[in-house]
């Protein structure tokens, strides 16, 4: 992030701080396309990313006076959407699965989806969300931050709790697995 | 560069741009592994790239925070403004029992301990709401019931007993006014029964020698004759009732102070002469300690005096065994003393005209004042009145001996007003002390 836009970060994390809605919305328009971009790729329905993304911005605004501003304010949104998306698959685990949530979703939909739904639609997204699936909480969390937002291992360690040596192993770990999952996805398709 | 080292260098490429054939091209020896984890880690880049919300999507979840936010704000304000700064009781009961919960006790203890805070908050809301309480009363069982507990507590102690018998007092007297004169006897019998039980407490030298010291008993036994007083005035009908109380309280009174409270049951009447002696010396002033003074005027149907007490002659006032007051014959403490009157009863100030009949014996003797009136402020009766009755006379409660110099006498007595026909109540005044 550019000095600039670090600065003026901080600058309306203070003013969020305080209580300026505002300075929150800029927050959000900064940030929104990497929280949405985290969830999507991990909750298979649409509606859900959008309730769920609302939900992270909705519950860094409540928590914003804790927030530390030593801190990356992304990390923290990221580390909030980690718990929610994992406290909503537990919740979806309750309800069967994923994908009668889908299903749902997808009946209740138009017959004409948007064009953004489409894109969530696409055979390759919905391999690959597929296949992270397979992986762990942490482990997705981790290649998300790695691959969408090009993050450091120092930036994500904070987030999921672990030192930085141990997220390149993981990373290995975790690349591999989504490798094997997404092979004979390739294969047939 | 092994193979962990050139395929972290390509996903750090992969990570800031690079496309995965340049990678390849790069590196040609990498493994058939490493090449499928740099494929799913290109694609994972790829659908990073393509999955980005679109702006309706943006603008719709702005404006819902927006709202909440707003809802927010305007919800902290409204108890920012009627909230106090201090937690309230709730607040602070909520983080008790938070409290309580998180140290793993268990509600058992806490559910006994408030149980028990709640018996005794109203046990002692029902007592104190008791205390006020008449015979009669729902809550005068309660009244009656703490008062014996407390009774068990302080067994031997006559001020505790004193403080009863006032209870009992007020009763009667709030009764009285309330017309319940039925419950009203009932009361003063047990305000009699208590002063016997005082006075029966009292013969035990280790409790006399402790109270009779202190002059709270005294000030309560003579709040009590001036309250019985009235009361007799208030309920003729319950004479002999009162009398009886007052009796007790005089009794009471002369056994804690023998030698200075002179009571209408203990003391032989003395004779008034008709000649009042006004200007007339009078014995001296025993002690330059102020006290108050006690007038009590029987009427004839005072209880009877004691055995002891012998009828006045007209002539020769009759001591009391307890007082020493001169007699006419006897000498004047002082050469500087006034002479004494030859015919003068032990009082000061003669308060009877006329010399008692021999059908209405003296009810009580008046014993000498320990402030001698120095001049009578009253008239004597006429001599042809026939009075059937007082013969008490004031005196002072605390009679001491003649000193070498006696006092200036002061006019501490109180005549009786009307002595003739219709029989006049006992009545306790309590003078100021003499100067």
């Amino acid at each position: 992030m550019p000095d600039t836009a670090a600065a003026n970060e901080r600058i309306w994390i203070r003013q969020a701080q305080q209580g300026d809605a505002e300075a929150f919305a800029r927050l959000y328009e900064q940030h929104v396309d990497a929280i949405y971009r985290y969830i999507a790729l991990r909750v298979p329905s649409q509606q859900h990313v959008e309730d769920l993304t609302e939900e992270v911005f909705w519950r860094a605004w409540q928590a914003i006076d804790r927030f530390r501003p030593e801190r990356p304010f992304l990390h923290w949104l990221y580390r909030i959407a980690h718990n929610l998306v994992i406290n909503d698959a537990r919740r979806a685990e309750k309800h069967r699965s994923y994908e009668m949530m889908t299903d749902m979703g997808h009946a209740l939909m138009d017959e004409t989806p948007s064009p953004e739904e489409n894109l969530f639609r696409q055979e390759d997204i919905q391999q690959l969300r597929q296949a992270m699936t397979t992986l762990s909480p942490d482990e997705q969390t981790l290649l998300t931050m790695r691959f969408f937002d090009g993050a450091s291992y120092d930036d994500i360690a904070p987030v999921l709790g672990k030192r930085p040596g141990a997220l390149r192993v993981l990373q290995h770990r975790a690349l591999k697995k989504l490798a094997k999952q997404l092979a004979p996805m390739r294969t047939v398709a | 560069m092994n193979e962990n080292d050139i395929l972290d260098s390509c996903l750090n490429a992969l990570r800031q741009g690079a496309t995965l054939a340049s990678c390849v091209e790069k590196h040609p020896e990498l493994s058939e592994e490493s090449l499928a984890i740099l494929q799913a880690a290109a694609r994972l880049h790829d659908a990073g790239k393509r999955l980005a919300p679109d702006p309706a999507f943006k603008r719709r979840v702005r404006s819902n925070l927006m709202k909440r936010i707003a809802a927010d704000q305007a919800r902290r304000a409204v108890p920012a403004r009627t909230q106090p700064a201090a937690p309230g009781l709730l607040q602070r009961w909520r983080a008790f029992l938070s409290g309580w919960r998180g140290s793993g006790l268990g509600w058992q203890p806490l559910a006994a301990a408030l149980a028990f805070i709640l018996i005794v908050t109203l046990s002692a809301g029902i007592v104190s709401a008791a205390r006020g309480a008449l015979p009669g009363a729902p809550l005068y069982p309660v009244k009656r019931l703490s008062e014996q507990a407390r009774s068990i507590l302080r067994r031997d102690d006559i001020l505790w007993r004193l403080e009863l018998a006032q209870h009992r007092l007020d009763e009667a007297v709030r009764l009285a006014s309330q017309g319940d004169d039925a419950t009203m006897d009932d009361a003063l019998a047990a305000y009699v029964a208590i002063l016997d039980d005082v006075a029966r407490l009292l013969h035990d030298p280790t409790i006399f020698n402790a109270v009779a010291s202190q002059a709270e008993p005294r000030a309560i036994l003579l709040r009590q004759l001036d309250q019985l007083t009235t009361l007799r005035l208030q309920t003729p009908s319950h004479e002999a009732t009162v009398d009886r109380a007052i009796s007790a309280a005089a009794r009471v009174l002369e056994l804690l102070y023998p030698n200075a409270q002179p009571t209408p049951a203990s003391t032989p009447a003395q004779p008034i002469q008709p000649a009042a002696p006004s200007g007339t010396p009078l014995p001296p002033t025993p002690s330059a300690r102020p006290s108050p003074t006690l007038i009590v005027m029987p009427t004839a149907v005072m209880p009877q005096p004691t055995a002891t007490a012998a009828p006045p002659t007209p002539t020769m006032p009759q001591p009391t065994a307890t007082a020493a007051p001169p007699t006419p014959t006897m000498p004047q403490p002082t050469p500087t003393s006034p002479p004494a009157p030859t015919v003068q009863p032990p009082t000061a100030t003669p308060v009877m005209p006329g010399p008692p009949t021999a059908t209405t014996p003296p009810m009580a003797t008046p014993p000498p004042t320990s402030e001698p009136a120095q001049t009578p402020t009253h008239q004597p009766p006429a001599a042809t009145m026939t009075p059937p009755t007082p013969t008490m006379v004031p005196s002072t409660a605390t009679p001491q001996p003649p000193t070498p110099t006696p006092q200036p006498p002061a006019p501490t007595m109180r005549a009786p007003t009307a002595t003739s026909a219709p029989p006049m109540p006992p009545t306790v005044t309590i003078m100021p002390p003499a100067p």
